[in-house]
């Protein structure tokens, strides 16, 4: 597993579907999935360069935290449940999973005991199965007026998953829709609230959804191949 | 709460002069890194690791709570711009930036004491007037553009070169003052 030449590749076709979609990639951020992955592998890809990694565990987000050598900027990727929110407040540099206001009042309150505050991101269930996380559309505009009244939390975005597809193409009318809602809640001008970040896109299906507007895309096996 | 210290890594007077204007309390220890780009290392994922290189540095060194690292450069019509090596590469990096524009583009990272870090890139456009060669020799002589990135200083010897500006000034000077401050409040520095 060649991570360097992952990583350059996986750049260049960021690159390739910024540029098909007219877009600047300097606006396109690679958020290095690492969940399962060694301390050694992190280091390797942030040796070739890779400086934000997701996890989706607390437990093991914390671990590496405390082991690695290089900086990295983490974000939380996976359900996060309230009660393990604490073990995280101040480590990571945005959560892209807030899906209910009970955990949005948590980070607020752990946030603000260092005088700091969190960038989140609301994770939406564009598809509505009922196996997801996430506010469903027409919910996340309330929960978001809400959240915004916290003053430790800062909305930056959305966040989708779509169902799986094969063919990468049947994941557009989600992430299609996850940007004409983003641009509909700031239309709303909240205050406090910007929808300057939108995360979405994975190994399958990135290309399509940075034609589709996403400005965070989450990629693991791409780079770190499949896990064993 | 007492008050945090804050270090930045960074040898720019430009840098640290816009800090203290933000009334921020600093101390400067710049730090020493390897700044060759990695293969095919696009421009933004560059300044973004540089900047939190230098910050990680100073912080195996220095104690402090909050590490701030910087890296800016100028690109221009394909070319990523840093210092120039002699008056010539000064003199060709000023006619190749006269009469259009460029982008400017700082990263920045901030690390905090457990490892904490947040980092971002900010660009803003920049707009040259068409230059004389009387003008950039006139430039040259000062020696003002030897350690600028691009061969240029938009507070200093060129600020009259400059027609306009789309995005943050302070981002050209070296220091995105607006998000820096914004990233510092978030993370519980200021």
């Amino acid at each position: 597993m060649d991570l360097a030449a992952n990583l350059r590749q996986i750049r260049a076709e960021i690159a390739a579907a910024a540029a098909k979609a007219n877009r600047d990639s300097s606006g396109i951020r690679l958020v290095a999935v690492s969940k399962y992955k060694p301390l050694a592998a992190i280091e390797e890809a942030a040796a070739s360069g890779q400086l934000i990694f997701g996890e989706n565990y607390v437990q093991e987000l914390t671990g590496k935290a405390a082991a690695v050598s290089v900086p990295v900027e983490w974000h939380f990727i996976g359900h996060l449940q309230s009660n393990k929110v604490r073990q995280i407040a101040g480590l990571v540099a945005m959560i892209h999973s807030v899906d209910r206001l009970s955990l949005a009042e948590e980070i607020d309150r752990q946030w603000g005991k260092s005088g700091g505050s969190c960038p989140i991101l609301v994770q939406v269930n564009v598809s509505g199965e009922p196996t997801k996380s996430g506010a469903t559309a027409s919910e996340a505009t309330a929960l978001i007026r809400e959240i915004a009244k916290l003053p430790n939390v800062s909305v930056r975005g959305l966040m989708t998953m779509p169902p799986f597809f094969d063919d990468p193409e049947g994941a557009r009318p989600y992430f299609r829709e996850l940007r004409e809602l983003a641009a509909a809640i700031a239309g709303e001008a909240i205050p406090g609230v910007t929808m300057a970040e939108l995360s979405m896109g994975m190994s399958g299906d990135f290309r399509v959804a940075i034609e589709e507007g996403a400005t965070l895309v989450r990629i693991g096996s791409a780079i770190f191949g499949e896990r064993r | 709460m007492p008050e945090s210290r804050i270090i930045l890594a960074s040898a720019s007077p430009r840098r640290a002069e816009l800090l203290e204007s933000a009334g921020i309390r600093f101390q400067v220890v710049p730090g020493h890194i390897d700044e060759t780009p990695l293969p095919a290392e696009p421009p933004v994922d560059h300044v973004l690791r540089l900047a939190a290189e230098k910050a990680a540095e100073v912080s195996r060194r220095e104690a402090g709570d909050f590490f701030i690292g910087a890296d800016t450069i100028v690109l221009c019509s394909g070319e990523i711009m840093g210092k120039p090596t002699d008056a010539a590469d000064a003199a060709r990096m000023l006619r190749k930036l006269s009469g259009i524009s460029h982008a400017v583009i700082t990263g920045y990272a901030v690390l905090a004491g457990n490892g904490a870090i947040r980092t971002a890139a900010v660009e803003t456009r920049v707009f040259f007037k068409t230059l004389t060669e009387r003008e950039i020799n006139d430039y040259i002589a000062t020696g003002c553009p030897m350690d600028k990135a691009g061969a240029y200083a938009i507070q200093g010897g060129a600020a009259h070169m400059v027609a306009r500006i789309e995005g943050s000034y302070t981002n050209v000077v070296g220091l995105p003052l607006c998000e820096v401050i914004e990233t510092l409040r978030e993370m519980g520095a200021i």
